[in-house]
């Protein structure tokens, strides 16, 4: 039946969750927040607004047009659309110099990009302010942790350096005033893996970069990217890469992790290592992220800095390998065949029973 | 093991040259036809047939690993999915065209179209105001009745154009038949993908 009551209509992407769902989604929350603490990392509650400038800046995937702006005091106000921006900024204008390790976790809201799918997105995630490989290796080994804690199956990592793509692409392109608009084209067609857009773009310069597109798979792909002549920023791409799969290898680890030069995710906004994470049951990413060393300049702190987020929803989306555990595990008090009489004798044994950490359910009674 | 791949086609006027091109590069496709059912089930591949419009959406949600679509239609609604090869079916462009005795006049342009996302961005992106009329079919008809000065519109040979006594004016872009690959698949089913893809690729080749 038709509703015309604001109260029963759901606008989409207006979603409620309850019971196991919503559980999972506190779980995959939790466990990753104590993952993130455990490796040193100190939680930031951010605000669900702020200065649309703010969110410009910060220049991902989910900037301007995503998000959802309004006007306040003459000030034009954002809602929260991205946790690094907030962070970045955070961090370049307000914290002590000492806190390099931040994580987050809560809720996005973009605008719907096609009319599609919900426009709120639980994230967690981590900012570290550092450089190197091994700042690169530790963002590797948290999310690991965290995807391996919640018993993730299958899951892949893709890896990638933004140097590789963006060294070949800045030297393919001609110079003078279409520059810009064959640059941008190119990048689309890198972020679709189409080779026609990337000729339409550069023309015959174009060889290299579609064939950066065939360099995805095992380790090996390092090697046949490397060889050859290559721009300076790709050659110490591949290099990085190579140091990273080496750490990995020797950790017993490569069996999760494959190579993609031609990465970008979309937007010219990393400048280091990239990486996506996929597992069977999600028909998405689950996580990703990279170093984006030109992010804090932006905020007007120049300091290097790699990050990663993992999507709540997409994760506790992967269909589960074992039933809900937290069902059926009550103690039942003041019902079943020996029920407690009288009030006091029933919270008499509830509070004991919630001393020893059980969980129950409890029977208020008529 | 894991489970075959699931690739979505489109109905209608490309499914049969879809199909031909998928059997000539050997690709295991279901017994069956697309009359009635909208999944077929075979040992190497099942095939779910959807409206092409909706082909990338059920891409981009990884229901199907990998499916067949117009470029017409990434223009119009782009999805987050990879296309990594052009199978060269189904040529057409996508034109703006106007009455052949009625130059296009001053903006504000009226124009009809079934693709508002494509025109809006055509337009908008040379400062050219326009009110678009968004139609779900036989666009040529609104010029001729006057409801708009142009349309923007696939068009194959020019012959509907042509019999409804309009004329191409400009050309936005080329179109032809892509194969979308789902970008989580890419990486967790990447070996079958490349199998298809690679003899996709030399059946196109050979054609």
């Amino acid at each position: 039946m038709k509703s015309r009551d604001p109260l029963l209509r759901a606008p989409p992407g207006a979603i409620t969750h309850v019971g196991a769902a919503a559980r999972r989604r506190r779980q995959v929350e939790g466990t990753a927040a104590g993952v993130f603490r455990g490796w040193g990392y100190e939680e930031i509650l951010l605000p669900l607004f702020d200065h649309a400038e703010v969110f410009a800046r910060g220049g991902g995937r989910w900037s301007e047009r995503s998000s959802y702006r309004f006007t306040e005091g003459g000030d034009l106000l954002a809602l929260r659309a991205d946790f690094t921006a907030l962070a970045a900024r955070a961090a370049a204008t307000r914290l002590p110099r000492e806190v390099k390790r931040l994580f987050y976790r809560g809720e996005v809201v973009r605008r719907p990009g096609r009319g599609l799918g919900p426009s709120a997105f639980r994230e967690v995630g981590v900012e570290h302010f550092a450089a190197g490989p091994g700042a690169d290796l530790e963002i590797l080994m948290v999310s690991l942790e965290v995807l391996e804690r919640l018993g993730v199956a299958g899951f892949v990592f893709t890896l990638g350096h933004a140097g590789f793509p963006l060294g070949l692409l800045d030297e393919a392109l001609p110079g003078g005033p279409e520059r810009g608009e064959r640059r941008a084209e190119a990048l689309r067609g890198l972020w679709r893996r189409d080779p026609s857009r990337i000729r339409a773009a550069l023309g015959t310069a174009a060889a290299p970069l579609v064939q950066t597109l065939e360099l995805f798979g095992g380790k090996d792909v390092l090697a046949a990217a490397a060889r050859g002549p290559l721009p300076d920023r790709a050659r110490k791409a591949t290099a990085e890469l190579a140091e990273t799969a080496r750490v990995l290898e020797e950790l017993d680890l490569s069996a999760r992790f494959r190579f993609d030069l031609a990465e970008l995710r979309g937007f010219d906004y990393y400048t280091g290592l990239i990486f996506e994470i996929h597992a069977p049951g999600a028909g998405r990413e689950i996580g990703g992220g990279g170093r984006y060393d030109d992010l804090l300049a932006n905020f007007g702190d120049p300091r290097p800095a790699v990050g990663f987020s993992l999507s709540v929803d997409a994760i506790a989306g992967i269909p589960p390998a074992a039933p809900d555990p937290e069902r059926d595990q009550r103690q039942p008090i003041g019902s079943g065949p020996d029920p407690e009489t009288g009030l006091a004798a029933r919270f008499r044994a509830a509070r004991a029973a919630r001393a020893r950490g059980a969980s129950i359910a409890f029977d208020p009674g008529g | 093991m894991d489970p075959p791949l699931v690739a979505a086609l489109p109905t209608g006027r490309l499914l049969r040259a879809v199909t031909d091109v998928l059997r000539r590069a050997g690709v295991p496709l279901p017994v069956g036809s697309a009359d009635r059912r909208l999944r077929l089930q075979g040992d190497g591949m099942e095939v779910l047939f959807a409206k092409d419009r909706d082909v990338p959406i059920y891409v981009e949600h990884g229901v199907a690993d990998f499916g067949v679509v117009g470029r017409d239609i990434l223009e119009e609604q782009p999805a987050n999915i990879y296309e990594p090869l052009d199978l060269g079916l189904a040529r057409c462009r996508m034109v703006v065209a106007r009455p052949a005795d009625r130059p296009l006049p001053e903006p504000p342009l009226r124009i009809a179209t079934k693709y508002p996302a494509v025109a809006a961005r055509h337009f908008g992106d040379r400062g050219i105001p326009v009110e678009l009329i968004g139609l779900a079919g036989a666009i040529e008809l609104a010029p001729t009745m006057d409801l708009a000065d142009a349309v923007v519109d696939l068009v194959e040979t020019g012959a509907t154009l042509r019999d409804n006594a309009l004329v191409e004016e400009e050309t936005l872009f080329e179109s032809s038949a892509r194969v979308a690959v789902n970008r989580a698949a890419f990486r967790l089913r990447g070996n079958d993908l490349q199998s298809v893809l690679r003899r996709l690729e030399a059946a196109v080749d050979a054609a």
